[in-house]
């Protein structure tokens, strides 16, 4: 009786490895075309944080270096990293400091290109809040998302006392209805929205206080490295060109945003993508886009490992193995 | 001594269950209500406990003899509850009666040979047992009135028989007036003086059979070949009037 | 010494059953040679190391996520006996209050959390509410039942006895309604362990530098940080502490049972 069991059990195992695949999306080409199909899966609803993607998109950018890119829109707890080196996309949106945490748990992303240079990660606060600083963050409800990095840096670095946490999911509503409240965001992103329903916010910005880690990286995984680095090289060429042309002029590329995501409409967008050449043309990013730097890594690595996200302090080739900017053109 | 004057009961909207059923009762009396079934016989017994009224007619209750009080009834099962152990079962009218002491209760179970079984609970006792436990209830209350519908019914052969011989017995020692539902021939011969024959649609008394034997009434009786005869001319008295009724 | 022995007659097929599981989940993992397995499903013993290295962690996620089912659970049994009893009174009052008790069990928890939250602020407290609501409807209509559908043999011999309104309660309805109540409660348990994981994703525990967090957490951590073995050691340490719960609360039902002498329904 037992050994039917097992038999059964190891059939249906077997059954189940053989319907994942170890190959990423092969270039199967459509009919008539010669473009090769891409999915690119962001990490968040579209907003204008994906700004240049939608911009090499809708202005044929990609198609013109025969690449036929499909944007996958992402949620509140989208597995993009895991997606990627499962081979179900191709290409995602991660930030660096995942980017280090799940490379510890053998998903190996590499990060390709960083459009911001300063994390627009902030903490807002309604303008009449008695709160100036992240000192003064004490007794008040934080609607965050408690597991990411940024989150531990301030629990490690300030006191937060009697600070109570809601999850961001439904947060916002939470945040405009409640006294005491604060939340966390894009520093280009949610204040507009507020803004719109009529509150009023200042913020918090995390970079102002030591965390910065390159925000929004278009990553792939080593193995499409290891395969396919010209499809690599043209995607991040093409897309570098489409943020400049984005940030240049975003109208088309946020009228898509909008149609794809509602909430977000065509005037906040306008804002909202105004803002971004502050966070993203800057250092580096102005004479080379997305462009990254060893030291920030560094920094960050050792910034994660002091808070506890990484167990264990990152060698400078593990480091190093998790980006790469030689796709990148000035 | 309990009085029926022209009983009738219709329930609801239905046929005439009883049809103008008078009766007399005397003291001290064991009396069955034989029958097929559906002649409401067991619907008489109800009426007379005050569990159903008539729809005409009346009951009458001689000087003295309070129903609430002075009436027990025993039904075809058990009823007993089972989170109660045989003690507290047999308690509960007296509980009920803001009586808390289990005194009664502790010899009216002895009376029923249940003594080793006072603290048990239902589901450790077998249906005979249960059935005792049901009789010992209804006697705690020291009632002048016994009604037995159908109580041993469910029971088989062996353990029936032997419940007759105790409830003869106990009856012969107190003297209650018993009115004992029964459709078993051989039990009414058995248990009763008299026998109040019953026909169904709709229910109405035949006739009434004096039973009396030579010599005082035991177990041996059943052996006896007066009894048997008049087992069987009962039977096919029984017969005759199951006849006339299709 | 036979009491042992039966205890563990009954035990050991189905925790040899488990090992002969695990060792064939480890042994195809790890000889199937495809990569992506490791992600959607770690061999056993890597399961086991994260969760020994993160023994203190698991410990604590399930010590709170448990206490938090239980207060729910407790909570339910509580308010769902009064409602039931208060509903058993009349037809009417339990046909006008029936529907509500219905909106309880449908009311999905992602409408009401944000509701939740602002009555009751950010905390365990939420989480227990949520949890409590999840819970109670089967110990309403259960009770209810019990209390309301009484058999008629015992009705008709309180009536015989002359009881009143509250001997027949204390003595008849309520030791009738108690297999009834259990029944529900075996549910109501189960409920209560996702309400408090559910309700923990929706309202969260207060982590504003504490290691108050429960299970939910550490399920939404493992996965942000795609650490699946240590994801998979979670989920297993929620179905244990659903077992043991649900073990419990069957435990002392059945212990209920026997002691009062109840019948099973």
């Amino acid at each position: 009786m037992i050994s039917i069991l097992l038999a059964l059990s190891v059939c249906g195992f077997i059954g189940l490895t053989s319907c994942s695949s170890d190959q990423p999306e092969t270039s199967e080409a459509p009919q008539g075309a010669t473009d090769i199909p891409l999915k690119l899966q962001l990490n968040w609803f579209p907003e204008a944080e994906h700004g240049g993607y939608f911009h090499g998109l809708v202005s044929g950018a990609y198609r013109d270096v025969g690449l036929d890119v499909t944007i996958i829109s992402g949620g509140p707890n989208t597995p993009v990293e895991t997606q990627v080196v499962l081979g179900e996309v191709d290409f995602g949106i991660v930030n660096a400091d995942k980017i280090l945490a799940v490379r510890q748990n053998n998903v190996t992303i590499v990060g390709l290109l960083a459009p911001y240079q300063t994390s627009p990660r902030c903490v807002i606060v309604k303008d009449s809040s008695p709160i100036e600083s992240f000192d003064d963050v004490r007794g008040v409800t934080f609607v965050a998302n408690t597991t990411k990095p940024f989150f531990k840096f301030l629990q490690k670095r300030y006191d937060l006392k009697d600070v109570k946490t809601i999850p961001y999911r439904g947060g916002p509503a939470i945040f405009m209805a409640k006294e005491n409240c604060i939340i966390q965001g894009y520093v280009n992103s949610e204040p507009f929205v507020f803004a719109k329903k009529g509150v009023k916010t200042r913020q918090l910005m995390l970079a102002d206080v030591g965390f910065n880690p390159y925000t929004s990286l278009l990553v792939c995984s080593e193995q499409m490295l290891k395969e396919k680095p010209e499809l690599v090289a043209r995607m991040v060429a093409a897309s570098q060109g489409a943020w400049k042309a984005y940030l240049e002029d975003p109208s088309t590329a946020n009228a898509e945003i909008s149609r794809r995501n509602p909430e977000m409409d065509v005037e906040i967008l306008r804002k909202s993508s105004g803002g971004l050449s502050a966070l993203m043309l800057t250092g580096e990013g102005a004479t080379t886009f997305g462009m990254m730097i060893d030291r920030r890594w560094n920094e960050l690595a050792a910034s994660l490992h002091e808070i506890g996200v990484l167990e264990n302090e990152l060698s400078s080739d593990e480091i190093q193995a998790a980006y790469t900017t030689r796709f990148l053109r000035k | 001594m309990i009085q029926l004057h022209a009983v009738s009961k219709t329930f609801d909207s239905g046929p005439l269950v009883l049809d103008e059923v008078s009766l007399t009762l005397d003291e001290g009396a064991f009396v069955s209500l034989l029958g097929p079934s559906g002649c409401g016989k067991s619907t008489l017994l109800r009426i007379i406990a005050q569990l159903e009224h008539s729809t005409s007619g009346s009951v009458e209750f001689g000087d003295g003899l309070d129903v609430r009080s002075d009436i027990s009834i025993v039904f075809q099962e058990p009823r007993l509850l089972p989170w109660r152990s045989a003690v507290d079962n047999v308690c509960l009218p007296l509980e009920l009666a803001g009586d808390s002491s289990k005194e009664a209760g502790l010899d009216v179970l002895e009376l029923v040979g249940l003594e080793d079984a006072i603290d048990k609970f239902p589901n450790e006792l077998s249906g005979g047992m249960r059935m005792r436990v049901a009789i010992a209830r209804a006697l705690v209350t020291n009632p002048k009135v016994l009604l037995m519908d159908e109580p041993f019914a469910a029971l088989d052969e062996i353990t029936r028989e032997r419940l007759n011989d105790e409830l003869l017995s106990l009856w012969q020692g107190r003297g209650w007036t018993v009115v004992f539902v029964t459709h078993n021939v051989s039990e009414a011969v058995f248990l009763s003086e008299d026998v109040v024959v019953m026909t169904k649609n709709p229910g109405r008394i035949h006739s009434r059979e004096r039973i009396q034997f030579d010599g005082d009434r035991t177990s041996r009786l059943r052996g006896e070949e007066q009894y048997g005869k008049r087992v069987v001319q009962l039977q096919s008295l029984l017969r005759d009037v199951f006849h006339d009724a299709d | 010494m036979t009491r042992i022995r039966s205890a563990a007659k009954q035990v050991w097929p189905p925790l040899l059953l488990a090992l002969l599981f695990f060792a064939a989940w480890e042994a195809v993992v790890s000889l199937s040679g495809n990569r992506n397995l490791q992600y959607i499903l770690p061999q056993p013993t890597h399961i086991f190391a994260e969760a020994v290295k993160h023994w203190e962690a698991l410990r604590g996620a399930t010590w709170n996520s448990a206490l938090m089912a239980l207060s729910g659970f407790s909570l339910s049994l509580i308010t769902g006996c009064l409602i039931a009893f208060i509903m058993s009174q009349a037809k009417w009052v339990e046909r006008s209050a029936y529907p509500y008790a219905i909106f309880l069990q449908t009311v999905p928890i992602v409408a009401i959390a944000p509701i939740i939250i602002l009555w009751f602020e950010a905390g365990r407290q939420s989480v227990i509410v949520i949890s409590f609501i999840i819970s109670l409807f089967p110990i309403i209509t259960s009770t209810t039942t019990g209390l309301t559908h009484i058999p008629r043999e015992w009705d008709e011999l309180f009536t015989v006895y002359d009881a009143n309104w509250w001997q027949r309660l204390i003595k008849l309805r309520i030791p009738t309604a108690v297999p009834f109540m259990i029944n529900g409660a075996r549910i109501s348990a189960g409920l209560s362990v996702v309400g408090a994981i559910v309700g923990e994703y929706f309202t969260g525990l207060s982590t504003g530098g504490g290691d108050d967090f429960g299970l939910a957490y550490l399920l939404m951590s493992t996965q942000a940080d795609a650490n699946y073995s240590y994801l998979f050691a979670t989920t297993f340490a929620a179905a244990m502490m659903g077992l043991c719960i649900f073990g419990g609360v069957n435990g002392i039902s059945k212990w209920i049972m026997t002691a009062g002498h109840f019948e099973e329904v």
